[in-house]
């Protein structure tokens, strides 16, 4: 039950002669929920690019399913980062999760897209994972951010997806949505794997089984905790006395069980651990 | 037979007029197909950089006496891939690039014109056009224009809508999304260029902007905005053409006042209704 998803060893990738990310190692395993903190501009876009083979690392390998990215793409399902900008475009609901069954072979002009019975059925299916039955003819702006947000995740569902990646979800969603967006994604089937990219902590309080702080080098914990150290790599460390020290210190008490026990994995900076922590 | 109908069928007996009418008409699908796309994917000012650029083609055919239309053409479908490859390129300088590439072919087409021995052409005809004055010619070219529209979009349909509706997961699907970019900038700049000559570039971005956004409000998917879009583009032609006749005003302009007037009735009106909704939903 530990097949490996995703491996990526030593990457680089670098804009214009900048280094976004460095040195980064992780592996992932079949139906592992992994949470990807990071400060915005740490790389974390990128790492997900790298993933879905958008961008090519200039270093390293990045391997899904053990094959290069871009011939497992189908593999992917993807949620991509502001999905939801399009606030008022004219499309209803069964529309937009019916895109995700978009043949992937597609060139421009071979590309097919049909309704057929079998695809609206496997849409309905999809709605109904995300909870949003019976609003398959909504309009999508009549729904809430987060309703929004599952109908871009049914969309990712259609392709059958044994990975689900997703960038920063819950940009859209009101604080309570969020909790219930992570939520929803620890219920998805246990062999679905899903990687979720955010710089929100309250993903910490969903069921992941495992960690990954990016800013510019990935360091990773597995099991359902956050400590000070990561924290520190979050958001730099603090003197005491500012705000941000307190906080952190406030925050890493909250998960004691974790302040106490330092994994092993730690001890390296970047670590590639494997993991136990199953769904 | 009441007042303003009879009128009406009067104004219709004139060649002129029906040829007007159906430029309006010609013009007012093509406007609607694109103009849909081009509000969704928000392009409206790559497309008014594109309709101004074009007077750069109209001076070059003058001072080189080439034939306008293929020169006009050509110059504006080059201008808009200029554009496209900028917008895709520079994404946070593309508004100035635009802007710049949009000056810049007009005056270049002013200047050229200038230079031009014998010849001055009025500017005023290529802003407002001169849609009572369409000869049975431009009338097949436009419904050419309109048929290969109709045509490619169908075709491209499904791949156009993920694109328009999200360009990130159409990359991520392995869709052809430079390809797209460039296909749907040059649908934009044919039909530009193609209806300029009939009702003027004012006019032409008034029907790419307007009939759309009023379609917008009330679609439930890309193709029925874009047949809504069509259908407003028309009543506006056809209320703006008979009003035109009726006072004896300049057609163009008041083809889009009737749309601007719609436009900003039916804005108003969403705003009181969302407001007194709002207050319902308080009390």
């Amino acid at each position: 039950m530990s097949e490996e998803i995703l491996s990526i060893s030593d990457l680089r990738f670098a804009y214009n002669g900048t280094p976004v990310l460095e040195d980064v190692s992780l592996t992932v395993n079949r139906g592992n929920y992994l949470a990807v903190l990071g400060p915005n501009g740490g790389g974390k876009t990128t790492l997900i690019k790298c993933i879905l083979g958008l961008l090519t690392p200039q270093q390293g390998s990045v391997r899904v399913f053990g094959e290069s990215p871009d011939r497992v793409r189908h593999r992917i399902g993807y949620v991509p980062q502001y999905a939801t900008a399009q606030e008022a475009f004219p499309i209803c609901v069964l529309d937009v999760v019916l895109m995700g069954a978009m043949n992937t072979a597609s060139t421009l002009f071979t590309s097919t897209w049909r309704r057929t019975r079998a695809n609206v059925e496997k849409a309905r299916h999809a709605l109904h994972m995300v909870g949003l039955d019976g609003h398959d003819q909504d309009n999508l702006r009549d729904l809430s951010g987060g309703q929004r947000q599952r109908v871009i995740v049914a969309r990712a569902l259609m392709g059958d997806p044994d990975l689900l990646l997703l960038d920063e979800p819950t940009a859209n969603i009101d604080p309570q949505g969020k909790f219930c967006f992570y939520e929803f994604l620890g219920s998805l089937p246990g062999t679905i794997t899903t990687i979720v990219v955010s710089h929100d902590l309250s993903i910490t309080a969903s069921p992941f089984t495992g960690i990954a702080i990016v800013n510019r080098s990935l360091r990773y914990a597995p099991g359902n905790t956050l400590n000070e150290e990561l924290l520190a790599m979050l958001y730099g460390t603090h003197e005491p006395t500012c705000p941000m020290g307190t906080f952190i210190s406030t925050v890493s008490g909250m998960f004691p069980a974790i302040a106490d026990v330092q994994p092993p994995e730690m001890e390296s900076d970047n670590a590639s651990a494997g993991r136990e922590g199953h769904r | 037979m009441p007042g303003p109908l009879q009128d009406l069928m009067h104004m219709l007996q004139f060649g002129f007029m029906q040829h007007a009418v159906l430029a309006g008409l010609l013009a007012s699908v093509a406007c609607g197909i694109v103009g849909s796309l081009v509000v969704v994917n928000r392009l409206v000012f790559l497309a008014g950089g594109v309709a101004h650029a074009a007077y750069g083609g109209v001076g070059l055919a003058f001072y080189l006496g080439l034939p306008v239309l293929p020169c006009t053409v050509g110059f504006s479908l080059g201008a808009s891939m200029l554009m496209a490859g900028v917008s895709l390129r520079y994404k946070e300088k593309a508004d100035t690039a635009i802007g710049v590439l949009w000056a810049a072919g007009m005056a270049f087409g002013i200047i050229l014109l200038d230079l031009t021995p014998g010849y001055n052409v009025d500017l005023m005809s290529f802003l407002f056009g001169s849609i009572l004055a369409v000869p049975v010619q431009d009338l097949w070219l436009m419904a050419a224009l309109d048929g290969i529209l109709i045509l490619v979009t169908s075709y491209f349909y499904p791949t156009l809508l993920l694109f328009s509706f999200d360009r990130e997961f159409a990359r991520a699907r392995g869709l052809a999304v430079t390809l797209l970019h460039c296909l749907l900038v040059g649908m934009t700049a044919l039909t530009v260029v193609m209806i300029i000559r009939v009702v003027g570039l004012i006019l032409v971005i008034a029907l790419l902007t307007i009939p759309p956004f009023m379609a917008q409000r009330r679609a439930r998917s890309l193709a029925r905005m874009m047949c809504m879009a069509i259908g407003w583009s028309c009543v506006f032609c056809l209320g703006g053409l008979a009003i035109s006749y009726q006072f004896d005003i300049t057609s163009g302009a008041s083809i889009i006042a009737v749309a601007s007037a719609c436009f900003f009735c039916v804005t108003g009106l969403d705003a009181v209704r969302n407001r007194l909704r709002a207050s319902g939903a308080r009390s």
